[in-house]
Order: C-alpha cells, then sequence, then structure tokens
C-alpha cells in the first residue's frame, strides 16, 4: 500500500516537472519537429553572413552544405541542391549586435542536423526555432537548448521511473534515422 | 528509508538554485547605461483595450522595478505610431508591439509555434535599443489569470506572464534553469506572475553592473549582489549548483534518517 502511495507521489511528481511549453516557445518533441519540417537534412555550416536590412535590422545567412538529406518535401524536393541558407535575424554588424531570444545559434564550421521549413518569401527557417537545431559531435547529436533546465521524467521498461536533467539532449545518428523514418512512414498512411 | 532517501533526492533535484543567464548581448558585456529603460507601446491588434494593456505591461514592469528595488522600466506613452517593423529597428526607440502579421515579421522565427519575440541592441559595451513583438495572429491575449490557467496554448496565452519572462531579457537576461522562475524557458503552470528570487537577483546583477549607480536605487539591497562571484553566466555551471545544493539539503534528512535510526536502536 506505501509503495502504491510512493509510485503515485512520483508520478505526481513527474507530471510537476514535465514541460508544457517554453515561455515564448511552444516546446515540441522531435517527432513534432520532423513531422512540421519540409526538410531534414545534416550537414556543416560552411558560412555566415550578416547584412541589414528591412530599414535598419541585421539579418544573419548561414549556409549549409548538404550531406544527407533524411526528409526532402514532395512539392518542392530539395534533391537537386548540394546547399540551402537559413535566414534570421541577428549578428553583428558595424559593432552593433542584434541578440534574438529562442532563434538557433550556428557556429561556422560546425556538422548540424537541422528541421527546416520554407516561408513564404522563399527563405528557410529552423522549426521550432533552436529547438529544430542538433549538433553532430563524434557522431551523435547534441541538442543544447538554453534553459531547458527543467527536470525531465521517463519510465523504465519495468514501469520505474528514471529522472534525467534537461538541459543537453544526445542522440546517436541512427537513433534519430530511425525516428526521421518512423515519423515518415506514419505520415504517409 | 530507501524510499525516503529517494523522494529526498528527488525533491532536491527539482527545487530551486540560483542559476539565471545572460542574454548573448549582455554576456558581451553590454548593459543598460542609465535607468530606467523607457519602452513605447503599442496594443493595436492586441484584442485588448489600450487601457487593459497598458495597465498589465505597467504591472509586470512594476514587479521588476519593486523586486529589484531599481526603476528599472517604464512605459513612457501608449504611442500608435510604432508598429512591429518599425520597432524591430536599431534606431534607439524601445518598443512593445502586437503584430497580426506575425508570419510576416517573424524574420527566421517559426510562426507556428512563437508566442513572442523579443530582441535586444548592443552597440560595444551598451544596450541601445529593444523590442517585445507579440503574436498576435495565431495566439488570443488574455488578462483573465483564473481562466488562463485552464486555458490551451492555441486558446490563448496570459499577457503579464510573457511580458514578464520578455522585460527580462530586455534587461539582458538570458534563460535560467530555476523551475517556476520567471525567466525559465519552460512553464510549469501557464500564469507566472511573480519574480522569483533568481529573477531578482540577475536583474540586480545587471543594473548595478551597467549604470553604476545612475539610476533610481532605493535598496541597500542592490548592492550586496553586485559583483557576487557565484554569479553564473553558462547554464553549464547549473549542475555544479544543483550538486552543491544537493549537499546542503541532504544533509537534514540525513541527520533526521541518523535520528531515527537511533532511536530505533535504543528502543
Amino acid at each position: 500500500m506505501k509503495l502504491y502511495v510512493f509510485r503515485k507521489v512520483l508520478i505526481l511528481m513527474a507530471f510537476m516537472t514535465t514541460q508544457i511549453f517554453a515561455s515564448t516557445v511552444v516546446q515540441l518533441s522531435d517527432e513534432d519537429i520532423i513531422s512540421r519540417a519540409e526538410y531534414v537534412l545534416k550537414g556543416h555550416v560552411s558560412g555566415i553572413y550578416t547584412a541589414i536590412e528591412k530599414g535598419n535590422i541585421p539579418f544573419q545567412y548561414i549556409t549549409i552544405e548538404i550531406e544527407q538529406l533524411y526528409k526532402n518535401s514532395p512539392d518542392r524536393a530539395l534533391a537537386e541542391l548540394d546547399r540551402i541558407v537559413i535566414r534570421q535575424m541577428g549578428g553583428t554588424i558595424n559593432g552593433m549586435t542584434l541578440s534574438m531570444d529562442s532563434l538557433p545559434k550556428f557556429v561556422e564550421g560546425s556538422q548540424v542536423l537541422v528541421s527546416l521549413k520554407q516561408d513564404s518569401n522563399g527563405y528557410y527557417y529552423v522549426v521550432g526555432n533552436s529547438q529544430g537545431l542538433y549538433k553532430v559531435v563524434n557522431e551523435k547529436l547534441i541538442k543544447d537548448t538554453q534553459g531547458e533546465g527543467t527536470m525531465f521524467v521517463r519510465h523504465g521498461a519495468t514501469g520505474e521511473i528514471h529522472f534525467e536533467p534537461g538541459q543537453i539532449k544526445e542522440v546517436t545518428i541512427d537513433q534519430m534515422k530511425t525516428k526521421i523514418e518512423r515519423t515518415i512512414t506514419s505520415e504517409e498512411y | 528509508m530507501k524510499k525516503l532517501l529517494i523522494l529526498g533526492l528527488t525533491l532536491t533535484l527539482t527545487s530551486s538554485v540560483s542559476a539565471y543567464t545572460l542574454n548573448t548581448v549582455a554576456e558581451s558585456g553590454a548593459r543598460w547605461r542609465s535607468f530606467p529603460v523607457s519602452m513605447k507601446l503599442n496594443p493595436t491588434n492586441s484584442g485588448l483595450t489600450d487601457a487593459e494593456v497598458q495597465r498589465v505591461i505597467s504591472s509586470a514592469m512594476g514587479k521588476w522595478n519593486t523586486g529589484t528595488a531599481i526603476d528599472m522600466l517604464d512605459v513612457s506613452s501608449v504611442d500608435h505610431s510604432v508598429t512591429s517593423a518599425t520597432g524591430m529597428n536599431m534606431d534607439g526607440v524601445n518598443s512593445i508591439t502586437f503584430s497580426k502579421s506575425f508570419r510576416e515579421d517573424s524574420n527566421g522565427f517559426d510562426p507556428d509555434v512563437t508566442v513572442a519575440v523579443g530582441g535586444q541592441y548592443g552597440d560595444g559595451d551598451t544596450m541601445v535599443d529593444a523590442f517585445i513583438i507579440f503574436n498576435a495572429e495565431s495566439v488570443v491575449w488574455s488578462t483573465d489569470k483564473v481562466n488562463n490557467a485552464n486555458r490551451s496554448i492555441s486558446y490563448g496565452d496570459d499577457l503579464e506572464t510573457i511580458a514578464l519572462h520578455e522585460l527580462g531579457h530586455v534587461l539582458g537576461l538570458g534563460h535560467t534553469t530555476v523551475s517556476g522562475a520567471v525567466m525559465n524557458a519552460t512553464r510549469t503552470s501557464k500564469t507566472v506572475r511573480e519574480l522569483s528570487q533568481d529573477d531578482i537577483e540577475g536583474g540586480q546583477y545587471l543594473a548595478n553592473s551597467g549604470a553604476s549607480g545612475s539610476g533610481n536605487s532605493s535598496s541597500s539591497n542592490a548592492s550586496k549582489t553586485a559583483g557576487c562571484g557565484s554569479i553564473s553566466n553558462n547554464t553549464g555551471n547549473s549542475g555544479s549548483n544543483i550538486g552543491g545544493m544537493g549537499l546542503m539539503m541532504l544533509l537534514p534528512l540525513s541527520i533526521l534518517i541518523f535520528a531515527r535510526r537511533k532511536a530505533e536502536a535504543t528502543n
């Protein structure tokens, strides 16, 4: 009986500590992100260029050389492209820096796995903002979303409860491939 | 006994720790050099009256001012000439607007999941401009705390909760790992209308490391946290904080267990 009550308390705590929404961005699971994305690809950031546009606003142009395309849009296929350019507000130009909260931060020369969508102007943006960017480090995918400090809770194979810090999420490329394939397959049915 | 220990550990790991961070501009050393930071407010498109929006934004600003004991923020006026498009420009005009064309104005943000956008400009060591754009295209804004607590994000969101968070970014704060804090990027409750100690310490640190007394500080509390060696401006440090706090909180629990065992042995 005591064990039952104890489990109930733990389950209640699990719900209390599970993330519901980011305060400015709705939280998405990997499956949500993949499902919403038109393109999921792995590549390396070959260049970041900042320009002043729309009056006096710095915009970053992030070029990614595509190494592997995991999800392709049936309407606007990327198959023939070997690079894409993401456009987002922010960056430093002429000594002036624009910091945009929640937007993904790219580093030149780094390898990334990124989920993208095309806006009405033809520019690509990252699905779920910083949630849609994984950095590839030693064949592993690492998502370090700033502020994801809430404790995550998951159930193990025998129903036991595991608590995990949520700051850094790490999956293997194979695990992510499986997630992508499953999500695409479920979309097709 | 083992269960008690696990419960204690769980409570420890989920409890609050001091871990506020600075946003990119503030992390590079930029600060507001005078206070209060005045912001122009255009409530058009909010779906609420000008008076309602002004009351909520003023209330949120007042909480930062009262919490930090420094007049950091101020709504200078309701100004219908400021738009989301002009607000984003680095023109030295700090603005708060509501966008009905958020898809157009989002400029790299995912418009399907973004509730509000905040940006800050830094010029060398000085913050020179800030803006907040609320998504009024797909979010229904409300000021009703009781009802908002039960609403889904697709229906609406609590303006004061989001305003408090975005104003923290305006001051230069990043996201914290402290659960329940206004500056936590995630919420376990849909309405968070009070600053945590962590939020307050972050605000005070920015005020005191920036204006150097040029603001309207009305408390000696502010100076107590200035230059505090435990300040973390890197989320990577929070792990060690949790460990330290964990030991601190486990100590009384261990004493309790020890005392109980001793009592049992005596009986």
